[in-house]
């Protein structure tokens, strides 16, 4: 079972390292995004994002710079940002406590948060035309990186209701380069899950909060 | 004998006041109103006179006017008690809400058949209110008793409100508690309004853990309008059907409003595309919702 892990986690990578770097997007047949309805689900209000794996592809090689085997033991909570792309065009980051890496899918699971998110964490998001896709900026917390949303990997729900209805996971891509260049030899593939906000558990006068949500 | 003389006298008052009073029934014959209901008011109000009733809902809601020292009012029951008492006030809307109104994106309009809402209704802070005729179509304006939040949405006689904090908290029929239980939403207020045509629909305002939303449901508690879940959104005004986009630009009242978004729900009664307008230099807001084919559903403007 481990080997076929092992084996399938080898060719998500041989995968990524062929098709996350960008085409000429003048060459290639891409098919045509309904704009409205990709914004529709990318800013559901009720769910942010978290990195479950970051990859750095350099030329033909791919290397995990982020992977984690993760529990849902609550000992073994850690900190980490949450993402959201607000209607605003923002890409919001908020400091959240709860289980991180590939955990296990689940709707009991919980999560802190604090209520802020600082003016100076956001970064931005539009849609580009041309690419048929969400473009990033101001990546936090590394604001030399920007790039797009992976067309093949997008978000799917509109709600936790339909989340749920999903039974696993939803997962998104973002394509990330060094200085906003595309043809940059170095890019990394930020992959990002869902966390789909169910319930307040507790909320301490508004400094922090508890929620249940499906991870 | 001296002492007990007084109590049946007063026993004797209160019992010509509950059978004295005039009561009409303007009733069909297939909906008698029953006799508990005719009770309410006078019971209620001693020396309550002139009492018309008139069926709202089937076996559930009743409308009535009647008078008390002089002063006339417009009220509703159920079949225990009044859940709704306005007074009809005959006078003209104050004038800092008049100067407000001339001043602001719904100017033009005529107020008419000012009211104030009693206490012991099921009502909420907007306390205030009169029917605002504005662009040939009539409106209910309303606002609070500062005079700081003034409402407008479409006509309705009778709006009973609650909250998750109110006693009648549970007055939401099921099918809206499931629907709002599975989408992980709780309720934190509603009004459920009668227009002229005793036709009923559910203003419900619920929260999710990030976001308060505004779901409508008809009788048949199916939804006819909300905010949430869209499955388009709209960035500018352009990206809207041409049928509604002409449509608004016929409505040049928009003009000092900002576009802030706009959405298509697929509800269970149809599509329904959603407009907001905004002016945050006024605390203005306007939302406004259509038919695919362009045609008005519901326009709610708000200053908070």
């Amino acid at each position: 079972m481990k080997t076929l892990l092992l084996a399938s986690r080898f060719a998500v990578i041989v995968l990524l390292a062929f098709s996350c770097r960008d085409s000429d997007i003048t060459g290639v047949e891409r098919p045509q995004i309904d704009k409205t309805e990709l914004l529709s689900r990318l800013t559901a209000n009720e769910r942010f994002w978290r990195i479950e794996y970051i990859i750095e592809v350099k030329g033909k090689d791919s290397t995990y710079l982020v992977h984690h085997e993760g529990t849902n033991d609550s000992l073994t909570w850690t900190k980490y940002i949450a993402y959201q792309f607000s209607n605003k065009m923002e890409l919001v980051a908020k400091d959240c406590i709860g289980p991180f890496g590939e955990t296990d899918y689940s709707d009991q699971d919980r999560l802190s948060t604090g209520s802020m998110s600082f003016e100076d964490r956001k970064g931005q998001w539009f849609w580009d035309e041309a690419r048929q896709t969400i473009q990033l900026s101001n990546f936090f917390p590394k604001r030399t990186l920007s790039g797009h949303l992976d067309t093949n990997w997008l978000p799917t729900c509109r709600n936790a209701q339909e989340a749920k209805a999903l039974g696993h996971p939803e997962r998104m891509r973002l394509i990330l380069h060094p200085d906003g260049n595309r043809n940059s030899v170095i890019s990394y593939v930020y992959c990002l899950r869902a966390i789909w906000f169910l319930e307040v558990l507790s909320n301490d006068r508004q400094k922090s909060m508890t929620f249940r949500v499906l991870y | 004998m001296k002492k007990k003389l007084p109590v049946t006298l007063l026993a004797l008052a209160i019992l010509l006041s509950i059978y004295g009073c005039k009561v009409e029934d303007l009733q069909n014959a297939d909906q008698p109103i029953p006799e508990s209901v005719t009770q309410i008011i006078p019971s209620q109000f001693s020396g309550a006179e002139d009492i018309l009733i008139k069926t709202v809902e089937k076996d559930s809601l009743w409308e009535a006017t009647y008078s008390l020292n002089g002063l006339n009012y417009f009220t509703a029951t159920d079949r225990e008690q009044i859940v709704y008492n306005a007074l009809i006030t005959n006078t003209p809307a104050p004038d800092n809400v008049l100067k407000y109104i001339e001043n602001s994106t719904i100017a033009g309009g005529t107020i008419d058949n000012m009211k104030v809402i009693q206490p012991n209704s099921f009502a909420n802070e907007f306390v205030n209110y009169g029917e605002y005729l504005f662009q040939g179509k009539q409106y209910r304006i309303m606002w609070d008793r500062h005079m700081f939040k003034i409402r407008l949405s479409p006509h309705s006689k009778i709006l009973l409100a609650g909250s998750s904090f109110s006693p009648n908290k549970d007055k939401l029929p099921s099918r809206i508690k499931q629907y709002l239980s599975d989408n992980y939403l709780s309720m934190t207020g509603y009004e459920i309004r009668y227009d002229n045509n005793n036709n009923k629909l559910y203003h419900v305002v619920a929260k999710s853990p990030t976001t308060i939303y505004w779901i409508r449901f008809n009788a048949q508690q199916k939804i006819v309008g909300t905010n949430f879940s869209p499955d388009q959104l709209f960035q500018t005004r352009d990206e809207l059907p041409a049928a509604v986009k002409n449509t608004l630009q016929k409505q040049t009242f928009l003009s000092n409003l900002k576009f802030s978004g706009g959405r298509r729900n697929s509800t269970e009664t149809g599509i329904v595309y959603g407009a907001v307008f905004t002016n945050n230099a006024t605390a203005e807001s306007l939302s406004l919702e259509f038919k695919p084919d362009g045609t008005p559903l519901w326009m709610e403007y708000s200053r908070y």
